[in-house]
């Protein structure tokens, strides 16, 4: 005899409820497995994203996925220094450090080394680690992760406002740092600055939290709707310039001048030391002056005088040859949009010409020089 | 049935707590440092 559906449904109604009120008693009731499972999964998830995130994974993956946006060259410049780090070091390379000054020298990078290596005849890699206002000591940081044996030029840019020993400024990134990257660098910073000494923890993930940490949202998004492009121009350059900038022109960027007055030396000293660890590894260094508008030296000549013949007098002493764009790429008032940064194509595309050629020049030397010792050899 | 629901009681709470603790977690480090991160210098 068959059931009717209203019978049916009265029978399953108790059994429903019992399951419910099973389950809310269960939801309602503090429980030690709750606490103790809860616990655990935190500490699962936090293990598997300090296994995961690891230097050859991130050096492996496309910049764009750890970037929190287009304009994110913290961490386009982080990822670079960990693939220049895992290069092959035999292979010819050009480095680029700096800040954004330095970045806005080139129209195209890719370009950029596209043109060496057809001069220079042979494979070229370029590693572009220029990022807004890194600090000449940003730029040590990074040039730490060069690898053993590598053969090819540093092009150190340099601006007077990023060559200040401000040991507010510095205090500020080494406990704040905007690359994820620890060196030697750091560690004799921190020290010389009487800052505490940075354990390192023996994990990657967990020596740069700070700098993972604020990317993590960005990081996850990236994996579902792909990595986000790179973009070459700044947002400094996309954007019309600030107030701030348009008076650090107007000023010939007075505060950052002023310090050259009497400063200086630290900025000096630290250049002096890195060109010529540099050039003791048989590394080409190029120090470039980067591009400076007219109004900087005309407002400030003795300041400016100063700058140059400090960070000339370092450059020389660690065996680096120095390359002034102002002079040489013949920038003039209209081809600057601010006190730093380049407004066009044009004079960016003269400014790279010019890199272009004394890297051309230094990567030759380099040849000639292993030339020799396979003819001595023989 | 009722062994069930308890089970799927205390699974459920533990994916929600567990990773609620992590988001928590993430969020503390990230509030303490993201807002003094420079990420963007205009020179």
């Amino acid at each position: 005899m068959a059931t009717s559906p209203t019978v049916g449904a009265e029978a399953e109604a108790p059994a429903l409820a019992r399951f419910w009120r099973a389950f809310r008693d269960a939801t309602a009731k503090p429980s030690l497995t709750v606490v103790c499972g809860s616990l655990l999964l935190a500490a699962l998830q936090f293990g598997a994203v300090v296994l995961w995130l690891t230097p050859d994974r991130i050096a492996a993956s496309p910049h764009g996925a750890w970037m929190n946006d287009p304009w994110d060259y913290y961490a386009y410049v982080t990822t670079e220094a960990l693939r220049m780090q895992r290069a092959d070091p035999s292979e010819l390379a050009v480095v680029v450090v700096g800040s954004s000054s330095t970045r806005h020298v080139f129209e195209d990078h890719e370009a950029f080394r596209a043109r060496v290596e057809e001069q220079v005849g042979e494979p070229v890699r370029l590693h572009f680690l220029a990022s807004g206002g890194q600090t000449l000591w940003e730029s040590a940081l990074l040039l730490d992760h060069l690898p053993e044996g590598f053969r090819g030029v540093v092009v150190i840019g340099l601006h007077p406002g990023r060559a200040i020993w401000d040991e507010a400024d510095l205090r500020g990134w080494l406990d704040n740092p905007r690359l994820g990257l620890r060196s030697e660098t750091t560690a004799s910073l921190r020290d010389r600055l009487g800052m505490e000494p940075r354990e390192t923890t023996g994990s990657y993930f967990l020596d740069n939290i700070a700098f993972w940490s604020a990317r993590r949202t960005a990081i996850v998004l990236n994996w579902i709707r792909g990595p986000h492009r790179y973009e070459r121009h700044g947002r400094e350059i996309s954007e019309p310039p600030s107030a701030y900038a348009i008076q650090l022109r107007d000023t010939g960027a007075a505060e950052r001048m002023l310090h050259w007055r009497e400063g200086g030396e630290e900025g000096a000293r630290t250049l002096a030391e890195l060109t010529s660890r540099l050039s003791a590894r048989g590394i080409e260094v190029l120090v470039l002056f980067s591009p400076l508008h007219p109004n900087v030296p005309r407002l400030h000549p003795a300041e400016f005088r100063r700058f140059r013949d400090l960070v000339e007098g370092s450059a020389r002493q660690g065996g680096a040859h120095v390359v002034d764009l102002n002079a040489r790429a013949h920038l003039e008032e209209p081809d600057f949009r601010d006190a730093f940064h380049l407004d066009a194509r044009d004079p960016r595309e003269r400014s790279e010409a010019v890199l272009a050629q004394d890297t051309v020049e230094a990567l030759r030397r380099i040849q000639a020089r292993a030339a020799g010792r396979r003819g001595a050899a023989s | 049935m009722i062994r069930f629901a308890r089970a799927l009681a205390v699974t459920l709470q533990i994916l929600i707590l567990g990773e609620l603790l992590f988001i928590a977690w993430s969020e503390m480090i990230a509030l303490q440092t993201a807002a003094r991160v420079f990420l963007y210098a205009e020179f």
